[in-house]
Parts: C-alpha cells; structure tokens; sequence
C-alpha cells in the first residue's frame, strides 16, 4: 500500500470516491439519489459526505421539499480540482506498475 | 475495505458512478407528448374550422396554447420538486427550450406588426422556430428520433414556401407528430424501462 501514500485518502475510500465521481457527473443530487447509486446505507453515507464537507470537496444544502427535509450535495471546485489530482495520480501509479 | 482499495479497483468505481449518473434518465417525454399533441389538435382545429368554414377566425384556436403555457410553468415547478438529480444535461436543453418560447413571442408580436399579411407566412416560421430547439435536444440527448425530427421540420419549412398557406396548418400536424409525438412516446418507453 505505499504506492498510494501520495493519493489524496480523502478521496481513496470506496465510499467517497463514489459520491465524488457520481457528483462530478451530475450538477447537484439529492441524498437519496447518492444512497440508491450507491447502495450504501443511510448513516454509512451522512458520515463520509460530512467529511467531504469538511475538506470543502462538496457543499451540501439543507432545505424542505413538501414539508419533508432534502439535502442536496454538489461538487465545489476544491472538489473537482481533488478528483482530477486523484485521476492524476492514480493514472501515474498504474502507468508506474505496468 | 477502504484500505485494501487497489488502483484498478478505485478505477472500476469511478467508471461505474460515472456511467450510474450518466445511464440515469430523467427525460420522460411528457413535455413533448403534453405540446405534441396540444399543437396537433390546434393545427388541425384551425385547418378543419377553416375547411368547413365553422369559424371566420379559425386561428383563435391557438389560444389554447397561452393555457398550455400555464400548465406547462406549474407542471415544470412540481417537476423540479421531484427531481432527486440536476444534470448539465437537463440545465442546456431547458435553455435550449427557453430561447425557443422567446423566439417564437417576439417574432410573433414583431413579424406580425411589420410584415403585412403575415398570416400566410406565419407557419413557415413556427416550422423553421420547431426545428431548432427539437434538433439541438436531440444533439444533446444524443437521441436520433428527435434530430431527425428537427430536420423534419425545416424540410416541412421548406416545402411550405411551395404550398398555399391555407395548408400550412396540415403541414404543422405532420411537423408535431414526427418532430414531438412520436419521439415523446419512444421517451417514455425508455423512461419506463429504466423504471423497472
């Protein structure tokens, strides 16, 4: 596991990684669509898209749609810069590996 | 589990979500059912009310299309309400759509002040005004139907410089069911497949 000491382990979880390239796709989801593509469960998913909150790879809105809450996420541009690093990297290391 | 990611396996799920988000469809055609078949029962009204002459302003039966109009903001809100995912996609072809309402008024209210008799050249630029946002959706949705469909409608444009004007109305019909009905209906199948 050395050879990934330098990819961003923010990005480099099965989870988060996910979420970031279901969200660089798209313009903005609804939690419930990142849970359905995801098959994660509800709780496993509050965690790791808080932590992408965190490190400012995602913005999520909080907000009621017919009287029921809706979070919606979308990529930041930290986001999309943190993905491409990681595609970056991921590709140097594979290329390395061949 | 996170710690045993491999590169190809981090690989594998980039290129699953990114193919989950695109493969997700979200266009159920019902826009292009809902004014597909709105225009053909205008289009149609106006030719039979002027073939039998039931009416000396046979074109008043496109004031349906204001109501339509209305129907179509409420429908579009309570659409948006619903929508687990916004897509670039579904953003360009609502502008796509947009520019199409505005071009369609403003040529409408200017054409109509500036040229006399604008009532025989009226169609003609409805069909030419059709194509364009039912070719670029199809661009963009990469869905020939509705390409072929816009292409229809300048060849229906063109030939309707050749017709008398009292046809125009006909030519409208066959635009909307090649450019709108039928690609509406193909819409919807795939909608509904992904569905199940």
């Amino acid at each position: 596991m050395s050879d990934f000491k330098d990819l961003d382990p923010l990005l480099h979880s099965q989870l988060r990684l996910a979420v970031i390239s279901l969200l660089v796709s798209v313009k903005e989801a609804e939690f419930t669509f990142l849970k359905e593509k995801t098959n994660a469960t509800a709780g496993n998913l509050s965690v790791q898209i808080q932590k992408l909150k965190d490190a400012n790879y995602i913005e999520i809105t909080k907000q009621f749609k017919d009287n029921y809450p809706q979070t919606m996420c979308k990529i930041t541009k930290t986001g999309i810069e943190a993905f491409e690093a990681y595609v970056r990297d991921l590709r140097q290391y594979l290329d390395v590996k061949k | 589990m996170d710690d045993k990611l491999s590169g190809i396996e981090s690989l594998a799920i980039i290129d699953e979500m990114i193919k989950k988000a695109k493969n997700h469809f979200s266009e159920d055609g019902s826009l292009y059912l809902f004014w597909g078949w709105l225009i053909l029962f205008c289009s149609l009204g106006h030719y039979l009310l002027y073939y039998f002459d039931l009416s000396s302003q046979p074109w008043g039966i496109w004031g349906l299309t204001w109501l339509g109009a209305a129907y179509m903001v409420i429908h579009a809100r309570k659409a948006r309400r619903r929508k687990k995912v916004k897509t670039y996609t579904e953003e360009m072809i609502a502008y796509v759509w947009i520019t199409f309402a505005i071009l369609m008024v403003v040529s409408a209210i200017v054409l109509g002040r500036v040229i006399p008799d604008y009532h025989r050249y009226n169609f003609i630029v409805v069909l030419i005004c059709y194509g364009m946002p039912t070719f670029l959706s199809g661009f963009i949705l990469k869905f020939q139907p509705l390409i072929l469909g816009g292409l229809f409608c300048w060849v229906l444009a063109f030939i309707a410089g050749f017709v008398d004007f009292h046809y125009h109305p006909l030519l409208t019909s066959a635009a909307v069911i090649v450019a709108w009905i039928i690609p509406g209906y193909i819409l919807k199948s795939r909608y509904r497949k992904q569905m199940l």
